[in-house]
């Protein structure tokens, strides 16, 4: 598990054939990485715990569907944004480099400010545990922007974020809240929900 | 036969393996497309099941739930063919794994490129995981296609049960059914292995159902006739050639004795014309010996000259070998020997042939003419001879006015006659006149009858005649078709060989029916007559009445007439005499005296003649009255009275004693005193008369008397008339010429007879007969 995790998702994104070989190169790598490096294996452990959230938020694309009136046109592209610190770095724009949902191109933004993150389909929340997220969440509500966030104490969710990351015996799964997705006019896929634990707004 | 299979086998064999082989065939068929058509099957199910199975991992693998897809592939325990189960993240690894309790192999340790293939009895699929468009990884999953092989193997333990149980059934429909084939088959083969080992052709395949069999065993039964039929034909050629090898191997042996002493010469000569052998006779004819001929050319041995011309003739053999047929020789051919002298010959050739036909040699048959040209030339006599009365025979039956028939034949199919009988019978010469002939040859134109009955052929005289039976005097008419007939009358009589059997018959016919004719015109006169008669009878006897009555009145009137004619005449008679003895005395001139001398005589004969013809018309008119008279005294009285009778005048004797007879003393009278009379009257002058009166032996009822005398006798010739009226045997003699005819009229009143037997010269016999008294007739 530990070496699957440590496998770059994103290179999925390549032709399945062609890669095989690439595949077969990184694995060999990365067992090599593995074996010879334990030391330096916590030190990545957090980078990689980014990449998988960033992975999946490139994943929720697929996942969620948004109301036509979201976008401007057919070929507008499906944003996703990031609202505060950027946990990622620039692995989450290689990420979804050429990508397409539903021929969409997808386009990754930087928001300072939550009035501007409206424009965003996907809005990463980055500092879900500021005292301001009701605030965030408030400014949000009515919008068809699905809100991604992480709360140390697993309040996102329960305040109105649809979906929170949480780590559970070093597995990341996810909270929705299904009753704000669809106020928002979102429908999420039924696959998302099985593997969700859904909660709903904590007044 | 036994070590190959029978036909009943091969039929089995035949039934079970069609059988089999189709059943064998469907079974492979079937298993196989059960085989596919499972696979199949098991593919699409297991490519649906991993599509499910993928669709529904698309999240897991995204969102990174190993925990739920571990629970969604161990879902797969409920499906037991799932052997193992596995996905394969983007990068191929191992994501989430199942293997089942029975999962003998281990899963792949990287995902591998989608498929759906089987592999060591297994179904592998690698599907791909994705969900809008995007590939999240790899699904793998391994089913057991074992309960399918298990299901095939049923299936196949099942076919072969039907199988084995198809081919007894069809064992034993085809043992059944065979045999409708086999047995005809057999039965011909068991006709055909009899036959083939009896030799006995006479045999028959019986008849059978089907028109394949039938037909065979019709060819079959036909080959059977024409084999029997070239059998006998073969055995007779066999028997044949036996007997002409026989013949031959006799033949060349007899050929052999007989050319050595046969009496012709004979000369064999190859295809050239030269010499092979002579013969002793041809080596005497020709002088030459056959070692000293052999080699030479034929005309040098055999030369030969024309008799008359002596110009030489073409060899024979020769002619033979340009003509190639038999020849003959021309007559009057002479041989030249050797030593010169010549003989006359008559000679033959022909060629010998190889059986090919091809020549390759001449025998010249010749002899000595000289003897036979002799005996040819009689025979040529004879048979000219022979020719010649054939001829005249065929001429005098053609001459004969009689019909003759003959025929060759004991049936008479053919019937052969003159020229009279096809004229009569109206047929072409030379035609064929039996009715007994075959259908087509027999005339229809007439019929025979016989009696008035119209003859069958077998009845007819021909015949009848040819089956042994001698037939004489038969009348027969053959009627012919337009109603006219012609009667004949005739005899046949068979024709027999030297065993006496009848080949044959002759039959010679006249033609009466000019008789017939006659006979009918006679007959028809006849009647005629009698029915004139009828009408005649009462003018006739009228008519005789009144004759009797003139003829009666007649003869009164004659007898009363002579009776008184005499007293004028014994008148003239007196007073003749008168006037001589007158005259006498008164002297009367002589010659006056001569002339009544002579009137007086002949007074004295017309009273004389008048006095027999009253005897004469007394005898012819009176009814005698017959009874018995004693001859004895009446020739006494007769001899006493008569003076001329008297011993002075005549030697009278009569010898034995005549007995009494039926008759007329008066007449009895006249007849001896006339035969008397004549008895001493004619006899030469000078001579005295001897008579005897003499007496036969009584036979039948009459006696005989004869008047025998020595007088001057009868001549032949006057014999016949002697008993005549007014017949006077000689002038010399004085008399009326009546005596003997009144002699024959009362003797014949008595109903007796008279004759007379006389040698001029030396005397007559006169005979009378007369009835004896004591046999008056009733």
């Amino acid at each position: 598990m530990a070496v699957l995790s440590a496998g770059r998702l994103g290179s999925q994104r390549r032709a399945y054939g062609s890669a095989r070989r690439t595949l077969l190169r990184r694995t060999t790598l990365a067992a090599l990485v593995f074996v010879l490096g334990c030391a330096p294996l916590l030190a990545q452990r957090a980078a990689r715990d980014q990449d998988v959230k960033a992975t999946f938020l490139f994943h929720f694309c697929s996942f969620v569907q948004w109301p036509d009136t979201a976008f401007a046109n057919p070929n507008s592209p499906l944003v996703i944004g990031i609202l505060g610190p950027d946990p990622f770095g620039t692995f989450l724009d290689e990420l979804v480099k050429g990508e397409r949902v539903q021929s969409r191109p997808i386009e990754v933004r930087r928001f300072a400010r939550v009035e501007d993150a409206r424009a965003a389909h996907l809005l990463y929340i980055g500092n879900a545990d500021a005292p301001d997220l009701g605030a965030v969440l408030a400014a949000l509500r009515g919008w068809p922007v699905l809100t991604v966030g992480e709360s140390r104490r697993r309040a996102f969710a329960p305040r109105g974020g649809m979906i929170a990351f949480v780590k559970e015996h070093d597995r990341l799964r996810l909270r929705i809240n299904l009753d704000e997705a669809r106020a928002a006019g979102l429908t999420l896929h039924s696959k998302l929900l099985r593997l969700a634990e859904i909660v709903r707004t904590q007044p | 036969m036994s070590t190959r299979p029978s036909i009943r086998r091969r039929l089995q064999q035949l039934v079970v393996l069609t059988t089999g082989a189709a059943l064998g065939l469907t079974c492979a068929i079937f298993i196989t497309l059960e085989w596919r058509t499972s696979l199949e099957a098991e593919k699409r199910a297991a490519l649906a099941t991993a599509r499910i199975t993928a669709d529904a991992s698309s999240g897991m693998l995204a969102f990174n739930s190993v925990p739920e897809a571990t629970q969604q592939l161990e879902a797969f325990a409920a499906e037991p063919n799932v052997r193992a189960a596995a996905l394969y993240g983007g990068e191929g690894a191992i994501f989430a794994q199942y293997r089942s309790a029975t999962a003998d192999r281990p899963l792949p340790a990287t995902a591998e490129p989608d498929a759906l293939r089987v592999e060591n009895g297994r179904l592998i699929v690698f599907a791909p995981v994705i969900h809008e468009g995007r590939r999240f990884g790899t699904l793998y999953l391994r089913f057991d296609l074992q309960p399918m092989y298990a299901r095939l193997w049923s299936y196949g333990w099942i076919s072969l049960l039907i199988f084995s149980g198809a081919l007894a059934a069809a064992f034993l429909v085809g043992h059944v059914l065979q045999r409708t084939i086999s047995e005809p088959i057999l039965s011909l083969a068991q006709t055909a292995q009899t036959i083939s080992r009896d030799r006995r052709y006479e045999l028959r395949a019986g008849a059978v159902k089907g028109v394949e069999l039938e037909t065979l065993t019709g060819a079959f039964n036909q080959m059977l006739d024409t084999i029997a039929e070239q059998r006998a034909h073969l055995e007779a050629e066999l028997v044949e050639r036996k007997r002409a090898q026989e013949a031959e191997a006799r033949e060349k042996q007899l050929l052999a004795t007989t050319l050595a002493s046969i009496g012709d010469g004979v000369i064999v000569t190859d295809d050239a014309g030269r010499v092979t052998s002579l013969n002793g006779e041809a080596e005497r004819l020709t002088g030459w010996s056959s070692s000293e001929a052999a080699g030479h050319p034929l005309p040098e041995v055999f030369r030969i000259v024309n008799e008359e011309t002596r110009a030489p003739v073409e060899s024979p053999v020769e002619k033979v070998l340009r003509l190639g047929g038999i020849v003959g020789l021309a007559n009057h051919t002479l041989l030249l020997r050797r030593d010169g002298s010549e003989i006359p010959i008559d000679d033959s050739a022909a060629p010998i042939r190889r059986p090919g036909g091809s020549l390759f040699g001449v025998v010249l048959v010749f002899r000595d003419f000289t003897e036979r040209k002799l005996a040819e030339q009689t025979l040529r006599e004879s048979e000219a001879l022979a020719r010649a009365r054939a001829a005249e025979l065929h001429t005098i039956m053609d001459a004969v006015p009689a019909v003759i028939w003959i025929s060759r034949d004991p049936e008479c199919r053919i019937i052969d006659g003159n020229r009279a009988s096809h004229e009569l019978l109206r047929l072409p010469e030379r035609a064929n006149v039996s009715l007994s002939a075959n259908e087509p040859e027999r005339p229809r134109h007439f019929e025979v009858l016989s009696e008035g009955r119209v003859l069958r052929p077998e009845e007819l005289p021909v015949q009848r005649a040819a089956r042994g039976e001698e037939v004489k005097g038969l009348e027969e008419e053959v009627r012919f078709a337009d109603g006219s007939s012609r009667f004949l009358l005739g005899n046949a009589t068979p024709l027999r060989d030297a065993e006496g059997r009848a080949t044959g018959a002759v039959a010679a016919f006249v033609d009466i029916t000019g008789r017939k004719h006659a006979e009918q015109a006679l007959r028809e006169a006849r009647d005629e007559l009698v029915r004139v008669n009828a009408s005649l009878d009462h003018a006739v006897q009228e008519r005789t009445a009144r004759l009797s009555e003139m003829v009666d009145e007649l003869q009164h009137v004659s007898y009363a007439m002579a009776h008184d004619m005499r007293a004028p005449l014994r008148a003239m008679g007196t007073f003749a005499e008168i006037l001589l003895e007158e005259t006498a005395q008164h002297g009367l001139t002589p010659t006056a005296q001569h002339y009544c001398h002579r009137i007086s005589v002949a007074a004295g004969r017309m009273d004389q003649l008048i006095r027999d013809a009253l005897n004469y018309s007394k005898a012819v008119l009176q009814e005698p009255a017959l009874a018995p008279v004693d001859l004895t005294p009446l020739l006494r009285s007769l001899l006493e009275t008569y003076p001329n009778l008297h011993p002075d005048h005549a030697d009278i004797s009569v010898e034995g004693a005549p007995p009494a007879v039926l008759g007329n003393e008066s007449l009895l009278t006249q007849c001896f005193s006339n035969l008397l009379g004549n008895a001493v009257k004619f006899v030469p002058e000078g001579q005295r008369p001897v008579v005897k009166v003499r007496v036969s032996e009584a036979q039948g009822g009459v006696v005989r008397l004869w008047v025998e005398d020595n007088g001057i006798g009868i001549p032949e010739n006057f014999r016949d008339r002697l008993f005549g009226m007014f017949q006077k045997l000689d002038n010399r003699y004085e008399g009326t010429g009546i005596g003997l005819a009144i002699v024959r009229k009362v003797v014949e009143r008595m109903g007796g007879k008279v004759g007379v037997e006389s040698e001029p010269g030396r005397g007559s016999r006169f005979w009378v007969d007369l009835r004896l008294a004591g046999d008056s007739p009733s």
